[in-house]
């Protein structure tokens, strides 16, 4: 194998193949992470899904269970079956009426499209929404679901989703009993499936292909519903679904098995997806996101990786080329020569100049074919060798010549020595690059003269010099480390050879060869720095990695002034960014961070941004059109700014300035590559900066929403049993007092009945009362949020301006702070303000005079509080756990009145905005209630969700 | 001095107070009643304490207690009643609107002697205030120190 090749193999082998190795395992730890996110995300939302349906339905059982214990219905029902062919009879007409009441009390109470009832046949024979009475009257229930009957006759039974009008129905189905126990027929409510998709709306998170849908199972079909895209709602057969490849999520959900992963959707795409079971109604349920989607980002650190790693092999490739190069022309050239020589022509001189072993092996070469050519011309004739002596010597005076001019034209230093470190001959380049005439240089001693310091400037004693070493060791030394020092006192970096010279088996002098450097060190300089800004980066913040930056762009071009500023989308705003640590420490208390800047307003240095090239003002003091510096500004000496570019646009501009000497074209490709490279950085950590904040958001939501569901579900089991209990007690009054009135009716109406006839009108009332409040209570908890900033000391004197006819004729004395402002849903938190401000003035009924003070103060993080406060008859604090419960009372009704709901809304208002509410108070004190409200924007996505 | 009467009716709803009274009126009980407002009230009365200090010693025939009601509710006097050694032996019948199962199971677990709910029916909540009252108040015999009806 070629020597070439080898090089460029071991090149290759040593960098690119780890690179890329680790880039593998990174990108394929990196996917894992992403996936494991996205599934918990995906699962977070299918159980939040779950839970919402299942409430839903659990719901609508406890009000169709009401439905069934109803006296009424188990009453008239059989009354109205028996008679339902004399549609004039009394009874019938009198039981129709109290069954139609009860359903649309049903349906327009929990919203049902639609109550009926069936007779045992499963006949209907009663519908409460008149614009179905054509359509479904007399015919059987099998005629809109053909099993919703039979799954009635057992319990609450959900049936399957069908075409309703315009929408999608389903129906809930219940056995009714009467008192004896025996089945009288079903009723039946049309739920609006419409309800059922807006459960399943969210998708929050999710992205672009992010959905989550549902499977019903009905028949021999399995319907899928997905909100978000209509068109592809479809039924799949059920033998087709499962066992087929495709919706293997509902096939699990369908099954009973609950989980997560990667899999493949109804519509055949690779999904990652969580899937649930919905256990009160056996529907599937799954939430998905589209795989390519789930792992674009990576796909797109991939990419950018891709192109820096091309980037790398590609000048990887070009050093090895030009490496191999240098290292195997002199050999392809000795070759050659060999072989000239080889086929008889001694007189041939390969001539290689290089400094390294090949050009000595070469020269030895030309040496040694040169004293072949000697013997080789002893035996030839006496004569002709007389006759041509004076030819050769011709030739060799050129030859002398020829050496001369090569020596004077090479571009690398060369001189000789003798052994004790004298200049013999110097060419013209080396004594070009130390700053002496050759003639100054011959008979000075080499060593004294540019070779007496180390480069960190400490003396460098001759009898450790590597040159004198080969005169004394006789070793040809090279090296790359070391600094020659010119004539005015400046140094630079060398590489050098030094070769000794041998005659009679001993040396009597030094050959060095040597090249400045100066240039490739800079390079390798800000290779490294681009390295260490990288490293930097990985547990740095932007701030740190751009000061870093600029510390290392100063320190590569002797700078003594640094800064860094992003140019806005508009190209006409600067927003000053940082400045390096000398800067900020030494040179500039200019202060402006994170400030927005006219272009047109900065100094000369914003020309690097028109005119998108880099800058540099050498002599910044005379320059015709600078501008003033800012108060606390260090002097400008001069100044390079360079432009950031990307996609012909100005993104930023690094500058760097006070450097000792001049700026030139070596400082500018510096300060280019690092302002480019820092960019770059930015750039991914940017991105990465999002996607953990995307994350931290996500999971703090999720945390939220578990919350917040668990208190709905509690709040749903208080409201039934208050439906059950004190739903109950006034129409229990009601009727007592009917049978009271009636029994003293046989006497005249006395003060008695009178007062019994009141009664029964304030307990309807009161009963009205109780279910709107209820009603609104439920409301509240489900309404939809529309949050914007309020001026609650505004919302504070309207309420109390509006309930002036109410506080007629009292003494009331109002004390209202100025309030911070709320950020919060308007009409929900007059609601709370009416309630507590209402409540203020009940309590305050009994004092001659009444004091009520609101105020509010802003607390930690954005979060303000506010309280209303009383001196009216107060409560004893051992009870302040029931003061915000529903229909929770601490004084009797005849002392102050009202249905006990007003604090369990405002808590339930305010907890739905992220806040809290707490009372303070004493028996006869008066009472504070406290409540807050988060900062604007906060949980801005947990507020617009539906609960 | 208030006296002592071998009803104890513990009801907060002034309307339940009066169909309560009418139907033990049947009886000619309803002057045997007293009425507490909320538990806290009730309490006050079986210990004698608060208004209730100066009454005559003795307990009632019957507690008749109501589940909901304002401060202490009908569970918590229950709890109280039957986990005191001078109040325990009273028998005690929960009245109330309530089908909830978990009020029925936690009443007997605290140890009523009886449950009733309050039938939604005037007539059938009459019969049964009324022979609620009989039989406790009038045909079970009270434990010692409680009062009874002289024959």
């Amino acid at each position: 194998m070629a020597i070439r090749t080898k090089l460029v193999l071991i090149l290759l082998g040593f960098i690119i193949l780890p690179l890329m190795l680790g880039i593998a395992v990174l990108f394929s730890h990196m996917q894992g992470i992403v996936r494991d996110v996205r599934v918990m995300q995906l699962e977070n939302i299918a159980n939040l899904e779950k839970e919402r349906v299942d409430a839903f339905f659990m719901e609508r059982r406890g009000n169709v269970e009401l439905f069934q214990t109803l006296v009424v219905v188990k009453d008239s029902l059989p009354v109205f079956l028996k008679y339902r062919n004399e549609k004039n009879n009394p009874s019938y007409i009198s039981a129709k009426r109290q069954l139609a009441e009860r359903l649309d009390t049903m349906r327009e109470t929990y919203g049902y499209s639609d109550a009926m009832l069936v007779d045992t046949k499963g006949k209907i024979v009663l519908v409460a929404n008149e614009a179905h009475m054509k359509s479904h009257f007399g015919k059987p229930l099998s005629s809109i679901d053909a099993v919703a009957f039979e799954g009635g006759r057992r319990g609450v039974y959900f049936s399957g989703i069908y075409k309703s009008g315009d929408g999608f129905g389903m129906l809930c189905t219940a056995p009714l009993h009467d008192n004896a126990g025996n089945f009288i027929g079903e009723a039946a409510f049309e739920i609006d499936a419409g309800h059922v998709f807006e459960l399943v709306h969210e998708t929050t998170g999710l992205g672009a292909t992010g959905e989550t849908f549902i499977g019903i199972p009905g028949g021999d079909a399995v319907m899928f519903i997905n909100p978000y895209h209509p068109e592809r709602n479809k039924a799949i057969k059920v033998k087709d679904l499962f066992g087929g490849k495709v919706a293997v999520p509902m096939q699990y959900a369908l099954r009973d098995k609950n989980g997560s992963g990667e899999s493949t959707d109804y519509l055949g795409h690779e999904v990652l997806a969580a899937w649930r079971k919905v256990p009160s109604v056996g529907w599937g349920l799954v939430a998905k996101i589209d795989s390519e989607e789930a792992f674009a980002p990576v796909v797109r650190l991939k990419k950018l990786a891709l192109g820096a790693e091309l980037l790398i092999i590609f000048f990887c490739a070009v050093a090895a080329f030009l490496l191999s190069r240098s290292i195997v022309m002199p050999i392809m050239t000795l070759r050659k020569g060999m072989g000239i020589v080889g086929s008889g022509n001694l007189g041939y001189k390969v001539g290689t100049e290089a400094k390294d072993e090949i050009g000595q092996l070469s020269r030895e070469f030309d040496r040694m074919a040169e004293s072949l050519m000697t013997v080789t011309a002893s035996r030839d004739d006496l004569d002709r060798e007389v006759g041509e002596r004076k030819q050769a010597e011709d030739k060799l005076e050129r030859l002398v010549y020829q050496n001369k001019l090569v020596l004077d034209s090479a571009g690398e230093g060369i001189m000789g020595m003798d052994a004790s470190g004298n200049h013999i001959f110097v060419n013209p380049a080396a004594a070009k690059m130390l700053g002496w005439e050759v003639e100054e240089l011959i008979g000075k001693n080499s060593h004294s003269t540019w070779h007496h310091t180390r480069a960190d400037g400490s003396p460098y004693p001759a009898k450790e010099c590597n040159i004198y070493a080969s005169v004394n060791q006789g070793v040809v030394n090279h090296v790359s480390d070391e600094v020659f020092w010119k004539k005015d006192g400046v140094s630079f970096p060398v590489e050098y050879t030094s070769t000794p010279a041998w005659e009679d088996g001993k040396t009597v002098g030094v050959v060095v060869t040597f090249n400045d450097i100066t240039e490739r060190k800079r390079a390798e300089e800000v290779l490294r720095a681009s390295v260490r800004l990288s490293e930097y980066s990985l547990n740095h913040s932007l701030d740190e990695l751009l000061t870093k930056a600029l510390d290392e762009a100063e320190a590569q071009t002797g700078s003594r002034i640094g800064f860094f500023h992003f140019v806005e989308a508009d190209g006409k705003t600067l927003q000053l960014q940082t400045w390096s640590t000398n800067t900020l420490l030494n040179m500039c208390t200019a202060e402006g961070k994170g400030q927005h800047y006219p272009v047109d307003k900065a100094g000369v240095w914003v020309d690097a941004i028109a005119r998108r090239t880099p800058v540099v003002h050498n002599d910044y003091a005379s320059l015709p059109n600078r501008k003033g510096l800012p108060p606390g500004h260090a002097p400008v000496l001069r100044e390079l700014v360079v432009p950031i570019l990307r996609g012909g646009q100005v993104m930023g501009v690094l500058g760097v300035g006070n450097k000792p000497g001049e700026y030139v074209a070596e400082d500018i490709d510096t300060v280019s590559r690092l302002a480019n490279l820092a960019w770059d950085i930015i750039v991914a950590k940017r991105a990465e900066d999002e996607v953990r904040k995307l994350n931290q958001d996500l999971e703090r939501r999720v945390v939220e929403r578990t919350a917040k569901l668990a208190e709905t579900n509690n709040e749903l089991e208080a409201f039934s049993y208050s439906v059950s209990h004190d739903l109950r007690a006034p129409l229990r009054h009601i009727q007592g007092f009917v049978e009271m009135l009636a029994k003293n009716v046989e006497a005249s109406l006395d003060e008695k009945s009178r007062r019994y006839l009141h009664t029964i009108s304030s307990s309807a009332i009161r009963m009205g009362n109780l279910i709107d409040d209820l009603l609104m209570f439920s409301r509240m908890g489900r309404a939809e949020m529309h949050m914007t900033t309020v001026d609650l000391g505004r919302l504070t004197e309207t309420l109390i301006h509006e309930m002036r006819p109410e506080t007629e004729g009292r003494d009331i004395e109002w004390k209202i702070d100025a309030l911070p402002p709320a950020y919060c849903d308007p009409s929900m938190m007059r609601l709370v303000m009416v309630n507590l401000i209402a409540n203020a003035l009940k309590f305050t009924k009994h004092r001659p005079h009444a004091v009520i003070e609101i105020g509010g103060m802003p607390g930690e993080e954005g979060e303000a509080t506010f309280f209303i406060r009383d001196n009216g008859a107060g409560f004893d604090m051992q009870y302040v756990d029931k003061l915000f419960g529903v229909f929770q009372r601490l004084h009797r009704i005849e002392e102050f009145e009202g249905t006990g709901i007003g604090l369990a809304n405002v808590r339930r208002i305010i907890s739905r905005h992220g806040g809290r509410t707490w009372a303070e108070g004493a028996l006869d004190k008066g009472a504070t209630i406290y409540f807050t409200l988060p900062a604007s924007g906060k949980d801005e996505g947990y507020l617009h969700e539906r609960a | 001095m208030k006296e002592l009467k071998r009803i104890l009716l513990a009801e907060d709803n002034p309307n339940d107070i009066e169909l309560t009274l009418e139907a033990l009126s049947e009886y000619n009980l309803a002057n045997e009643v007293v009425v507490a407002r909320d538990g806290a009230e009730a309490l006050d009365y079986l210990y004698r304490r608060g208004d209730y200090k100066l009454r005559s010693e003795g307990n009632p025939a019957v507690i008749l207690l109501d589940l909901k009601m304002p401060k202490v509710d009908g569970l918590e006097v229950l709890k109280q009643v039957k986990s005191d050694d001078s109040l325990k032996s009273i028998p005690v019948v929960i009245l109330t609107s309530s089908h909830e199962e978990r009020d029925l199971v936690e009443s007997y677990r605290l140890g009523t002697n009886a449950y009733v709910v309050k039938p939604v029916d005037f007539k059938d909540f009459v019969d049964a205030i009324k022979h609620l009252g009989a039989f406790w108040a009038i045909l079970n015999e009270p434990p010692v120190g409680s009062l009874r009806k002289e024959k």
